[in-house]
């Protein structure tokens, strides 16, 4: 009975880490998607300091949200929002709007993905 | 790389741990949802162990959801007649008063060559010799030879045997071991008067010292070893 107990235990631990880790990556995906529409907005409107500034503020928020999240997330789809973000800060910086526009998009559609693939649906579980 | 070793080292220990938590009888003859957990986690393991790529977690909780649910399969079928049905099977009876059940055999796509070299190999050499051959869920098989084929016991040649006892351990390279002593009720001075009794003066000298299942003291001193 002794292993049914402990093993029960660890699964509860797991069940509401997991509960937990899913509640974070939620709560940093809307945090992120934020921004996103900020600096989308400012793109638009050509603002390209206010832009700058905002990617800026995402690349800092990123690099410490991303130190927890690859406890839980896969790496390769992490580097893929890295690899992004990279290259929409020199986007802004060189204000190629079109260039910026389509890499905000791109950054968007890869933070949505993150949360889309923990979600428990049918076609994630087959 | 030393990434690489870190995960390996970790996945290993928690490997251990859930093959400790799931039991003895895991690591011995497996029952079929038995073998399918150890298949799968040995699979489990080794995935992110080299790709780094995937969180470790990725491994590990899938590892703690086959050790839950072989913890409870193996825990319903020790409470339901139903349950160990289903999940083990029943033992099919191959050969029966004798005569070789040809449906079962069929039943089981067991070939008569492979039955013959079962029995060859439990020491049967004639069909007629054996009344019952069971192959039980864990795939091996069990047989009942007729009565006057079965080798004699003590019991049939009415030779008396005291009863063996369990051997204990009280003296392992040097120390002695309390606990072992409390279980057979005795204590060290009377362990002193065995070792004095084959002129030991100290517990030291000694690397084992047991009582074995004739109830006899027995020890090695350690300058015998080589």
């Amino acid at each position: 009975m002794k292993n049914v107990t402990i093993s029960l235990i660890i699964f509860i631990i797991m069940v509401i880490s997991i509960a937990f880790s899913i509640n974070y990556l939620n709560k940093v995906t809307d945090d992120l998607g934020r921004l996103n529409d900020e600096i989308e907005q400012y793109i638009t409107d050509i603002n390209w300091d206010k832009a700058y500034k905002s990617s800026i503020e995402y690349t800092e928020k990123w690099k410490d949200y991303s130190e927890k999240l690859k406890l839980f997330v896969d790496h390769q789809e992490m580097d893929k929002i890295e690899t992004e973000l990279w290259k929409l800060i020199q986007y802004i910086k060189e204000k190629a709007k079109e260039e910026a526009l389509a890499s905000i998009h791109v950054l968007k559609y890869l933070v949505d993905h993150i949360s889309e693939l923990e979600k428990v649906n049918i076609q994630n579980i087959l | 790389m030393l990434i690489i070793l870190f995960r390996s080292i970790v996945l290993y220990f928690v490997v251990v741990f859930i093959m400790r938590i799931m039991g003895k009888r895991q690591i011995g003859q497996l029952q079929p949802y038995e073998l399918v957990i150890a298949l799968m986690i040995s699979e489990l393991a080794a995935m992110p162990m080299q790709n780094t790529g995937i969180p470790l977690f990725y491994g590990i909780i899938p590892i703690i959801t086959l050790l839950v649910l072989q913890v409870m399969i193996s825990t319903l079928q020790l409470k339901s007649e139903i349950a160990r049905l289903i999940l083990c099977g029943q033992p099919s009876i191959l050969i029966e008063k004798g005569k070789i059940n040809i449906k079962e055999l069929k039943n089981n796509r067991i070939n008569l060559n492979d039955l013959l070299e079962e029995l060859r190999l439990k020491d049967y050499y004639n069909l007629d010799d054996i009344e019952y051959a069971i192959l039980e869920t864990r795939g091996q098989i069990t047989i009942i030879p007729k009565s006057e084929m079965e080798p004699a016991t003590r019991k049939d040649l009415n030779l008396k045997a005291s009863q063996n006892m369990l051997p204990v351990t009280l003296i392992l390279d040097g120390r002695i071991n309390d606990r072992n002593l409390k279980l057979i009720k005795k204590d060290k001075a009377w362990l002193n008067k065995q070792l004095n009794k084959n002129n030991i003066y100290s517990a030291d000298q000694i690397f084992l010292a047991l009582l074995d299942s004739q109830g006899r003291f027995v020890y090695q001193l350690k300058k015998e070893g080589k």
